[in-house]
């Protein structure tokens, strides 16, 4: 039996046991709820500020888009207007001059050879025009055809572009042919824009995963500073998209200085 | 007031608390699983009023069978509501096994009496509710749990079990040493029962407010 002091001894450690480890197990509990509280909250303002960064990107790249597009527009309208318009025009100021006679007769021969110059030079025209546009050589004889095509036709004294293909060709979608030939004509293009390179090389290695390298031994670039600038990171990120849209991935291997190696790889069908 | 009056007091509260909670229940939109919840207080409601009863016309005390029922439908309800909340996941495995064993169990103890089955009660559902908020962090699904009626049903018992573990476990000694000391933890206790009542009234106020959240559990 114990003796009545000790009863009340022992009953108050068990009462401060009591309320010590009930007042415990009510902060833990309610630090539980506050941290999931608080972190759900932190982790919405991420998505949050993620959305928003995705969706600048996004109209970004439509802006850029959209003004690539009407740069091209406005190119083939001045080509059409300078080159075709005024050599058909031209042709046709002959063409009148020769009905109504206002040529003698002796500068005939010399007047319909001119007329006829005119509509070969427009008829040149309108086929680069229309090459430029969509390349015909990449719906008849394939990707590297084209690309060997394009380089060649890229290539000028400042900068050499050369073109280099390894192994067979083997068979591609429409789609990925030509998402394929934009992406490499877009590095080529910001190659010629931007690197102020001597050399510019492109690769197309037929082997599974087909493999597509862009090298320059231009000023170079820090890509992860370039992502980070909205404006100078979307034509980076338009190409990724591109290299998505066909189940590839792009490479990005440059720093200031010492050039870039872009690999794009894309794993074709057999 | 004396340490009686302040237990009864607190008593009523809790009633009254249980009571609210029920009533306000009835007054929003109905969900599946918040309908267990609503079957949990309707028992603790008819339970509490059984022993009232007791007290005023028989001058007994809480009725032992009313108490043992009460207890069994309360883990029967409680586990089917976590194997609701985590039917999707491997975690619901782990309830299915508990809604048969803890059960069976329980009606094995009330004959052997082997251990305290309530604290092995407390401790199930603490731990429940703990992985239930980690499955909140872990999957993501809640945007704002604060706008979410399970949310606050889970903090409810996570805050009532977990806090009521001590008093749970040193309640029997306490009674034979210091009859004083116990009604105090009893009221304690009881103030953790107005708690989680408040809390269930918060969830069932919400479901009027975010009516999509059971796409988020």
């Amino acid at each position: 039996m114990l003796h009545p002091y000790d009863m009340k001894q022992e009953a108050s450690n068990i009462i401060l046991l009591v309320a010590v480890g009930s007042a415990g197990m009510i902060a833990m509990a309610i630090s539980i709820i506050s941290f999931v509280i608080y972190y759900q909250k932190r982790m919405l303002q991420n998505k949050i500020a993620t959305q928003e960064l995705e969706s600048g990107y996004q109209k970004q790249l439509l802006l850029t888009t959209i003004e690539s597009q009407e740069k091209e527009r406005k190119r083939i309208a001045s080509d059409l207007h300078d080159g075709v318009g005024a050599m058909l025009s031209a042709a046709k100021l002959n063409l009148n001059m020769l009905r109504s006679g206002a040529i003698p007769k002796e500068e005939l021969t010399d007047a319909l050879g001119e007329t006829k110059e005119m509509i070969d030079e427009t008829i040149e025209t309108v086929r680069r025009i229309s090459k430029d546009l969509l390349p015909s050589s990449l719906d008849v004889f394939g990707l590297s055809k084209a690309v060997q095509e394009l380089c060649e036709k890229l290539n000028n004294p400042k900068t050499k572009v050369i073109f280099e293909v390894r192994n067979e060709e083997f068979a591609l979608s429409k789609q990925q042919e030509l998402l394929i030939f934009r992406m490499i004509q877009e590095l080529i293009n910001n190659a010629l824009k931007h690197a102020e390179a001597s050399k510019i090389s492109v690769r197309i290695n037929w082997k599974q995963p087909l493999t597509i390298t862009v090298q320059d031994d231009g000023k170079g670039f820090n890509p992860e500073e370039i992502r980070g600038d909205i404006k100078r990171g979307v034509g980076l990120y338009s190409i990724e998209n591109r290299a998505s849209l066909i189940g590839g991935e792009v490479i990005f291997e440059s720093e200031p200085g010492e050039g870039a190696t872009i690999n794009i790889i894309v794993k074709g069908d057999q | 007031m004396t340490t009686l009056q302040v237990y009864n007091l607190i008593f009523a509260l809790t009633i009254v608390s249980a009571v609210s909670a029920l009533v306000t229940s009835f007054l929003y939109p109905r969900f599946q699983i918040l309908s267990l919840i609503q079957l949990l207080l309707l028992t603790s409601v008819a339970a509490d009023f059984i022993n009232t009863l007791n007290i005023i016309f028989w001058q007994s005390g809480i009725n032992r069978y009313v108490g043992l029922c009460y207890r069994f439908l309360e883990l029967f309800i409680l586990l089917q509501f976590y194997f609701h909340l985590f039917q999707k996941n491997k975690s619901g495995q782990f309830v299915k096994i508990l809604i048969f064993v803890l059960p069976i169990a329980f009606l094995f103890n009330i004959y052997f009496e082997w251990f305290s089955f309530r604290t092995i009660n407390m401790l199930v559902f603490s731990i429940l509710s703990i992985m239930y908020f980690y499955k909140i962090i872990k999957e993501m699904k809640m945007d704002s749990p604060v706008n979410n009626p399970v949310f606050w049903v889970n903090s409810a018992i996570l805050i009532y079990f977990s806090g009521s573990l001590f008093f749970l476990i040193f309640y029997e000694p306490l009674k034979n040493l210091h009859t004083q000391g116990a009604v105090i933890s009893f009221a304690l206790h009881n103030t953790l029962g107005i708690t989680k009542n408040i809390l269930f009234i918060k969830a069932f106020t919400l479901t009027r407010k975010n009516p999509s959240f059971v796409t988020s559990i």
